[in-house]
């Protein structure tokens, strides 16, 4: 330790060899952009394109990196939807549903028939509680008919009347040209034999045999099946078929968009797009300007 | 611009068109909200059964009740049971009409479709509403021909049938209709 010169002693010793006004003229220009401020910075020296295109090449990059690989892992999961089966799986993740802001409501109305009830969520049609096996879209009314063997419950929608039994199970399935009408507009019973069921758009038909045979009725002898407030029993039967769900590749392609997080998330994503558009410009030329350069320099 | 570099004015160009493709997307993007449509109707069921027997009148139609052994039959070039009891049909003179649902595959939305079948073989084969948002090329003439003359062959089609980028599913459900046809018009006789 003692062999080794120390830094006080060093300095001590540089202060006795350099004169006073040859220190202070080093250490002057040292201090002086202090004196003058951040913005006095020695010039720079003029950058190429190619520089500052490299430059803004890696900031884009850098903030590009985690959307790109976002997009492309649910744009892959997109291109393989189909085998994969995402096109017809469904969520119903509450937090999932909170996002797309869908909650849980049962249905407040339904339609009465032969002691049993009919509702609709958004993807189930039940009777009595009951899920049916095949949905019955849009469904505008509902008629008992049948004989006590075979009791039978006819759910009109506009484009048919499905025939089932109470227990759910479908016998039947009325469209034209079976049914006398195109569109359904409502189903009843004839007033004076219930057993009778009638379908009307702009003309009202009855059918006494299950729907083989129509003929023309008037409305005012029907009683049209009309929506009544469901029980709270069956409403509460209803609730777990309520659960709003979402099939998988829509929130694939949300997610791909942006649009699961609203029009934040949308604007994020066009940006990001944008952004991709710059890298891939500005990717392309530089590797044209330095090509070019070095045939210049290959030319020389 | 005199003075300026050669390259300047095909730069200039790039620039112009990268700013032009925004716009050329709203474009694109508003000429296609046109066509949006949920279901396909290509051909009415009236006007099928209609068109089936003219010019004579169509005859009435009749019931063909599915027990448990006719489903099974059905199963078996279906995929799965008939989900009905009974379907109807229309018959005259040796030929069969009939118009049923299927699905590409569970989950998709039932297509409609109307087959008429002469001498255990298909004579016409028809998409008549069509409801998935892909696929609908099966309702064109020139796919729809290759099931015409159609006979069983096994739990298939005796006939090689063309398939169509993006619509297979599909392609194979029409597939299986023309057979399960061709089932229900033998449980007729």
């Amino acid at each position: 330790m003692s062999g080794m010169p120390s830094v006080t002693s060093a300095a001590v010793r540089e202060s006795t060899v350099i004169p006073p006004q040859t220190r202070r003229r080093r250490f002057l220009p040292r201090l002086r952009p202090l004196q003058r401020g951040a913005t006095a910075k020695a010039p720079k020296p003029k950058r190429n394109i190619i520089a500052v295109l490299r430059e803004w090449h890696s900031r884009a990059g850098l903030v590009a990196f985690a959307f790109l690989i976002w997009l492309a892992g649910t744009g892959v999961l997109l291109t393989r939807s189909n085998d994969l089966g995402l096109d017809t799986a469904r969520l119903d993740w509450p937090w999932l549903m909170d996002l797309y802001g869908l909650h849980a409501t049962p249905p407040q109305s339904g339609f009465a028939a032969g002691g049993h009830w009919l509702a609709s969520t958004n993807d189930y049609t039940l009777v009595d509680g009951k899920p049916l096996s095949t949905q019955v879209g849009a469904p505008l009314g509902m008629v008992a008919d049948g004989d006590a063997q075979m009791p039978l419950l006819y759910i009109a929608s506009p484009d048919s009347v499905v025939l089932i039994a109470p227990d759910g199970q479908r016998i039947d399935k009325l469209m034209p040209p079976i049914l006398p009408v195109s569109t359904v507009r409502r189903i009843g019973t004839l007033k004076r034999d219930p057993h009778t069921v009638v379908v009307q758009d702009l003309d009202a038909y009855q059918s006494h045999d299950q729907g083989n045979t129509w003929s023309p009725v008037s409305p005012t002898d029907v009683d049209w099946s009309q929506p009544q407030a469901l029980p709270q029993a069956q409403r509460d039967q209803a609730l777990p078929y309520a659960k709003p769900r979402v099939i998988v590749e829509q929130v694939l392609i949300d997610l791909h968009s942006g649009r699961l997080f609203g029009p934040v998330g949308a604007w994020a994503i066009t940006i990001i797009g944008f952004v991709a558009i710059v890298l891939a410009v500005s990717g392309i030329w530089m590797w044209w300007r330095i090509r070019q350069n070095r045939k210049r320099l290959t030319a020389r | 611009m005199p003075g300026d570099a050669p390259g300047s004015s095909a730069r200039r160009a790039l620039l112009r068109g990268l700013f032009a493709l925004p716009l050329l997307a709203v474009a694109v993007r508003k000429a296609g909200a046109q066509d949006v449509e949920l279901a396909k109707t290509f051909q009415t069921p009236e006007a099928f059964i209609t068109e089936a027997f003219a010019p004579a009148a169509a005859p009435p139609p009749a019931m063909l009740m599915l027990d448990a052994a006719r489903q099974a039959q059905i199963s078996a070039v279906l995929g799965h049971p008939y989900p009905q009891a009974r379907l109807r049909y229309w018959k005259a003179a040796g030929r069969s009409a009939w118009i049923f649902d299927d699905i590409g595959k569970e989950g998709y939305v039932p297509t409609t479709c109307g087959f008429i079948v002469a001498n255990a073989a298909i004579e016409h084969a028809r998409v008549l509403i069509y409801r998935e948002s892909r696929g609908a090329q099966i309702g064109e003439p020139s796919f729809l021909r290759q099931l015409i003359g159609a006979k069983a062959a096994g739990n298939g089609l005796d006939k090689h049938v063309d398939n169509i980028s993006g619509a297979t599913l599909s392609v194979n459900m029409m597939q299986r209709m023309a057979r399960a046809a061709l089932v229900l018009d033998s449980l007729t006789t």
